[in-house]
C-alpha cells in the first residue's frame, strides 16, 4: 500500500477489528494474507520477541481464568498488523499524514516527533545488534545480567543522539511548526484493499461482542 | 590460516556488497567510500550478518575478534577497570598502556570519543586473535594516535588482520589492498602494484601515478609507489 493515509487508516481499522473478536482477528488475518507481502521485510528478532510479551500476558490470564486464548489469537494478529505497517513505513511519510491532518503548525511538530521517534528505534535496533555482537565477542552471553548494561548504553546513546538533533534544531532556528508540502504516491490496490479493511471493521463489529480485558 | 568468502551477497534495502575473497595471514586493508559496504563486510566476517547467498569458510581460525566502529557498543561495565575486566585482561597492564590510570572508576560512557577508542582498541589487540576485524579503527584519534596505532597493527606478527576502513593517510604497512566499488569487493592486490589499481587512492598519490604513466615511465611509477609505500610505513 503506497498512500500513506490509507494506510494509516487501514492500520487503525483492522487493529479495531481484530481486538473487538475472534471473528474479526480472523478477518484480518485474512487481509493481512491477501493484501501485504507478509513475512518479506519483517524484523522478525523484534516480532518474537513481542510475541513473547503477549505469549506470557495470555498464559497469565488463561491461568487466572480470563480469555487467554482470545487474547493470544487477538492481538497476535495486531502484532502482525503492526508489523506491516512499521515494514511499510518509509521516512517522511509521518510528517505528511501530520502536516495533512494537523496542519504546518501542530502538524508539522506532530510529524516531526513522529519521524524523530521512529528514526530513533530503528537506529536503536542497530544498536542492539552491534552490542550483541560485541558481547558474544567478549563471550558473554545474553541475560538478565548483560541486559542492564546493554539497556545502558542503548539508552546513553538515544539520549546523546537527542542532544545532537535539538542542537541542530536549534541551530537552524527552529522553534515550532514549519512548512511542509505533503506527497502521498497512489498504489493500484490502495482504495480497494483500505474499503475491504473498513468493511472487515464493520463486521467484527456487527457480529462479535467488544471483548472487554 | 585463511579465510574464504565464495560468491557472497549481503542486501539491504535497495543496496547490496558482494565478495568472492581470500584471505592469507598477513594484514588486509578493506576500503571504499561511506557507506559502500565495509561495515556490513566486517559484521558478516564477525559472523553477526548472515548472507542472502554464499558462503565463509575459515581454515585454522579458532578465536575473533572485532573492533567495532562505534565503540560505545562494546561497553558492559560501568567502570573503566571493569570494562577491561569483562575482556578478561589485567587493569593493570591496560590502564597504563592507554594513559587511563587516573579514570579507572569512571563510567567508559562518559570517556571522551578518543579515549573510549583507545580503551577499547587496546582491549581488542590485546586479545591477539586468529582474525582480528578491526572497523574504521583511526575515527576519533588524533594523529599520533593514529600512528601509534599504525605501530601495534604492525607489531602483530601473526594471523589475519582485516581493517576496514576510509583512511587513506594514517595505515600500516599492509600486505593486500581491496577496495569496494559498485557494491562488488575487489582485490587490488599487493602494494606497491595495487596503488596504481586504488580507484580511491588519495589526490597526491593518484596525481603522482597517473603523471607517471602518462609520461611511460613504468619505473619511475614503480619508484613512486615504493616511495609512497615507505611513507605509510613510516607514518
Amino acid at each position: 500500500m503506497q498512500d500513506a493515509r490509507l494506510r494509516l487508516l487501514a492500520t487503525i481499522t483492522l487493529s479495531g477489528a481484530a481486538v473487538s473478536g475472534i471473528p474479526g482477528a480472523g478477518l484480518t488475518f485474512l487481509w493481512w494474507l491477501a493484501c501485504t507481502p507478509r513475512w518479506d521485510k519483517v524484523p522478525r528478532r523484534g516480532i518474537l520477541v513481542a510475541f513473547l510479551f503477549i505469549v506470557i500476558t495470555a498464559v497469565v490470564l488463561q491461568i487466572s481464568g480470563g480469555p487467554g486464548i482470545s487474547y493470544l489469537v487477538r492481538f497476535s494478529v495486531i502484532l502482525l498488523i503492526a508489523a506491516w505497517a512499521y515494514t511499510a513505513f518509509r521516512p517522511g511519510e509521518l510528517m505528511d499524514v501530520g502536516v495533512w491532518l494537523f496542519g504546518d503548525g501542530i502538524g508539522f511538530d506532530l510529524g516531526l516527533v513522529g519521524e524523530m521517534s521512529l528514526q530513533s528505534l530503528q537506529v536503536s535496533a542497530d544498536d542492539l545488534s552491534r552490542i550483541m555482537t560485541a558481547q558474544r565477542m567478549k563471550g558473554i552471553g545474553w541475560n538478565w545480567r548483560t541486559f542492564a548494561p546493554a539497556l545502558a548504553t542503548l539508552v546513553h546513546l538515544g539520549l546523546r543522539r537527542a542532544d545532537d538533533q535539538a542542537g541542530i534544531l536549534a541551530i537552524r532556528g527552529y522553534r515550532k511548526g514549519g512548512t511542509h508540502i505533503p506527497v502521498f504516491p497512489k498504489g493500484k490496490w490502495d482504495r480497494v484493499t483500505t474499503v475491504c479493511a473498513l468493511a472487515i471493521l464493520c463486521i467484527s463489529l456487527l457480529s462479535a461482542q467488544v471483548v472487554v480485558l | 590460516m585463511i579465510l574464504a568468502l565464495h560468491d557472497i551477497v549481503v542486501q539491504r534495502d535497495g543496496w547490496s556488497v558482494r565478495a568472492d575473497a581470500r584471505f592469507a595471514e598477513g594484514i588486509h586493508l578493506v576500503t571504499g567510500r561511506v557507506g559502500s559496504g565495509k561495515s556490513t563486510l566486517a559484521h558478516l566476517l564477525a559472523g553477526s550478518v548472515v548472507p542472502e547467498t554464499g558462503r565463509t569458510v575459515s581454515e585454522g581460525i579458532t578465536s575473533v575478534q572485532i573492533g567495532l566502529q562505534f565503540p560505545e557498543h562494546q561497553v558492559t561495565a560501568a567502570t573503566v577497570a571493569g570494562e577491561i575486566r569483562s575482556w578478561g585482561l589485567d587493569p593493570q597492564v591496560i590502564m597504563p598502556e592507554t594513559a587511563l590510570t587516573d579514570k579507572s572508576g569512571v563510567n567508559p560512557l562518559l570517556l571522551s570519543g578518543g579515549e573510549l577508542r583507545r580503551l577499547e582498541l587496546a582491549c581488542v589487540l590485546r586479545k591477539d586473535p586468529d582474525l582480528l576485524l578491526l572497523d574504521e579503527p583511526f575515527s576519533s584519534l588524533d594523529c599520533r594516535e593514529k600512528n601509534a596505532l599504525c605501530l601495534r597493527i604492525e607489531n602483530r606478527n601473526r594471523g589475519i588482520t582485516i581493517i576496514f576502513s576510509h583512511e587513506t593517510w594514517h595505515l600500516p604497512r599492509i600486505d593486500n589492498l581491496w577496495e569496494i566499488v559498485n557494491g562488488t569487493l575487489e582485490n587490488r592486490g599487493t602494494i606497491p602494484d595495487a596503488l596504481t589499481r586504488w580507484t580511491g587512492a588519495p589526490p597526491l598519490l593518484r596525481r603522482l601515478i597517473i603523471s607517471r604513466m602518462d609520461a611511460g615511465d613504468g619505473e619511475v611509477t614503480r619508484s613512486g609507489c615504493r616511495m609512497l609505500d615507505s611513507v605509510f610505513s613510516q607514518q
